[in-house]
């Protein structure tokens, strides 16, 4: 009875007055914000919609947030202070995303990079980060002078994956012998050791670095080395590799992220599955959630080959995974069998598990 | 100039006196820090003391002080039995993670059961687990004469590095989880919430329920007793029939099994699966070296250290949320508090008192 008094009491006092007309959208980060890469372009999409909304908006972030029974705690946090809308910005959320919602049903989750979504107040989104590999896989295929190409991986999720097999075909499409060596750190963010990966694919005799992690450290490695190239992953790094950087794919949520604050606005939220690549629709309309930003320590004649072959991926004149496609084992894959174009997304992309024809070893299983 | 001068009574009064004296400290210094780290001071001070009353539901604020408390305080009164006797086990975190890892090696050995029979036989894997990785520095110590205070840490990033690598390597479940983890436990032998969406489950109860036992032992039985002669003088250990290589022994045996037995109720409550390291250890077993010393290495004071200190890092993960203050705001006063009840426990024992220059007293006394 007591506690129910205090408790009365302390809403009356503040909780009305300070935060009663504003939407409040919360953020839950893996990294810090200054990781300079994935953590960090969320955050420009948290700005985005303070700019948009003004003074409508409040938003809050928690970063630094471990995958574990700590995500439960911290979204059940930002769901107890009155958040509105909150964004859960790593696939290791998932599930604690999913079991928090089913708390809270009437506030709006946004799940990056997931697949479940077990209530109705749960909405996942990715972007088709494997559009830039395509242009990447160009590049080194291009570049590469030794033909090994080293690819820093983090987990072996469909996202990551997807990436690794775009890579592959385009690269061997254009150079048959260049050879990728994939290595599996198991975290997304861990400096000291994406840069020891990068050492070890240099010491190797590697020439090219590719990476899905997300800090800058194997940029500044391929730096320290003259004639060794690194792409940019989630933010541009160019400024990390004045001779070493050749194009960074760009994560940008802005155009999305603001779409989903105005919904709950408007009050037209709903439940959805939003995949975008360069462009919205993969037919070459709106702003996308992938870009790719300085081209640079390339021939003249090579930036213009592979702006046109983004153009083509922009517009939906090509697809990043044409038929035929062999998997490792020289099997077609089952969407080429009869007239198929194409991979598909349902079945194939959402749940890719198997590396295409080229790569050597296997997934981590 | 000020002297120390020892206390011929140490009286409760004393105790309570330098407990205020600290808790005054550490309010002041918390409330610069909120001061300086947040931008609605006000609000941030308030929230911090309220936050439970605050939230949309006050059972799940209290279920995470509560949930807190539980492993914190069962923890810490392991480790309390060793401090009195100095023996000096830091390791905790690394009996939490074996704990946690002999627990899912158990259910494994019971052949991944779902009935509820398997419970306790998980747990009691996790005490042996947590013991026998404590037995380690112990008996470093024993045979080799090593110093426990480094080995007994040592064998933490061991542990951690062991669970990742079981993780990742031969207990690997889905690759596809997006973090290296092994497969979930049966959800049927997990401890249930009390309360949905809350933190208060019957895993709880079990770390209360050694909690309590643990204190009965220390405070009325021959054993605790045999323990607290240990404190003062290896003679006195003798006298009591107990040999310092015992002590040692026994220490360890204790914090062991109270941190394995942590270990392995938070992996059948809280996760269900274990998971690399750095996402999986939550630094329980740090905190509660803290935990004990603000405690006074006694089972009441640990207690309502466990509560205070999950109270302020609840209270911090809330302000977070709802006024975006970083929470290190909690780990600042964490510490803050440890050096306020350290230092003014040193009023228990000894008086302060003014006196003229040392120049003139060493005269004086000549």
């Amino acid at each position: 009875m007591k506690k129910l008094l205090l408790a009365t009491a302390a809403t009356l006092l503040l909780g009305g007055a300070a935060h009663a007309d504003k939407t409040k959208v919360g953020f839950i980060y893996v990294g810090p914000v200054g990781d300079l890469g994935w953590t960090y372009r969320h955050d420009i999409g948290r700005l985005a919609i303070e700019k948009e909304f003004g003074d409508k908006v409040e938003t809050t972030f928690i970063e630094n947030v471990p995958e574990g029974a700590e995500a439960v705690k911290q979204i059940t946090q930002l769901a107890e202070t009155g958040h509105d809308l909150i964004f859960t910005t790593s696939f290791g959320f998932m599930d604690a995303t999913n079991e928090v919602a089913k708390q809270y049903p009437d506030v709006k989750f946004e799940h990056a990079t997931g697949f479940k979504r077990e209530s109705d107040n749960v909405s996942t989104f990715s972007a088709r980060f494997y559009e830039g590999r395509v242009v990447q896989g160009l590049l080194a295929a291009k570049m590469t002078k030794t033909n090994k190409i080293g690819y820093i991986a983090s987990f072996p999720i469909p996202e990551v994956v997807r990436g690794i097999n775009a890579f592959q075909m385009e690269l061997a499409k254009h150079n048959p012998d260049a050879k990728v060596d994939v290595k599996w750190v198991f975290t997304w963010f861990d400096p000291a050791k994406e840069a020891e990966a990068a050492q070890a694919f240099i010491d190797a005799g590697a020439d090219i670095i590719v990476q899905h992690t997300d800090s800058p450290a194997a940029m500044t490695i391929a730096e320290k080395h003259p004639g060794v190239y690194a792409f940019g992953q989630a933010s541009n790094m160019s400024r990390f590799g004045e001779t070493s950087h050749l194009v960074s794919i760009v994560d940008n949520w802005d155009s999305y992220y603001i779409d989903r604050v105005a919904a709950v606005l408007d009050g037209t939220w709903a439940q959805t599955d939003t995949w975008w690549g360069l462009s919205k629709d993969g037919a070459g309309n709106g702003v996308g959630m992938v870009e790719l930003a300085s081209y640079g320590n390339l021939p003249e004649d090579l930036v213009a080959e592979a702006k046109a072959l983004q153009e083509s991926l922009r517009s939906g004149e090509r697809h990043s995974f044409p038929c035929p496609v062999y998997k490792q084992d020289d099997t077609l894959a089952e969407d080429c069998a009869g007239d198929g174009k194409h991979l598909t997304d349902f079945p194939t992309l959402v749940s890719m598990d198997w590396y295409v024809k080229g790569i050597e070893g296997s997934l981590p299983k | 100039m000020f002297t120390l001068e020892p206390r011929p009574d140490i009286t409760l009064w004393t105790s309570l006196r330098s407990s205020a004296i600290a808790l005054a400290i550490t309010a002041c210094i918390s409330l610069l820090v909120l001061l300086v780290m947040s931008d609605r001071p006000a609000d941030a001070i308030w929230q911090m003391l309220t936050f439970p009353w605050q939230g949309r539901r006050i059972e799940v604020q209290f279920g995470l002080v509560f949930q807190q408390t539980a492993y914190l305080s069962v923890i810490a009164i392991g480790l309390a039995v060793g401090f009195k006797a100095n023996v000096w086990n830091i390791g905790a975190e690394g009996q939490f993670a074996l704990g946690s890892i002999a627990a899912y090696a158990g259910y494994l050995a019971l052949g991944s059961p779902d009935g509820l029979w398997a419970l306790p036989f998980i747990l009691l894997a996790g005490v042996i687990g947590g013991c026998l990785w404590a037995l380690i520095p112990a008996a470093l110590r024993i045979t080799c004469n090593t110093n426990e205070l480094l080995t007994s840490l040592m064998m933490v990033y061991i542990g951690s590095h062991i669970l990742t690598y079981l993780c990742i390597g031969p207990w690997k479940g889905d690759p596809k989880a997006g973090q290296a983890e092994t497969y979930p436990m049966a959800d049927s032998i997990r401890p249930e919430a009390f309360i949905s969406g809350t933190e208060l489950h019957s895993g709880l109860l079990i770390l209360f329920a050694a909690f309590t036992l643990l204190a009965i032992i220390l405070l009325f039985t021959l054993l605790g007793y045999r323990l607290r002669v240990a404190q003062h003088t290896p003679r006195a250990e003798r006298f009591a029939g107990f040999s310092p290589d015992n002590t040692v022994w026994l220490s360890f045996l204790i914090s062991g099994a109270m941190a394995g037995l942590a270990g392995a109720v938070y992996l059948t409550a809280e996760t269900g699966k274990l998971i690399q390291a750095e996402n999986y250890l939550e630094n329980f077993g740090f905190a509660a070296i803290v935990i004990a010393f603000l405690g006074r290495l006694h089972p009441i004071g640990i207690l309502l250290a466990a509560f205070m200190i999950s109270y302020v890092n609840v209270g911090a993960s809330y302000i977070q949320a709802s006024l975006g203050v970083d929470d290190s705001v909690a780990d600042l006063i964490e510490v803050t508090a440890l050096f306020a009840f350290l230092s003014t426990a040193m009023l228990d024992q000894y008086r302060i008192k003014l006196t003229s220059s040392p120049a003139v007293k060493k005269q004086a006394t000549s």
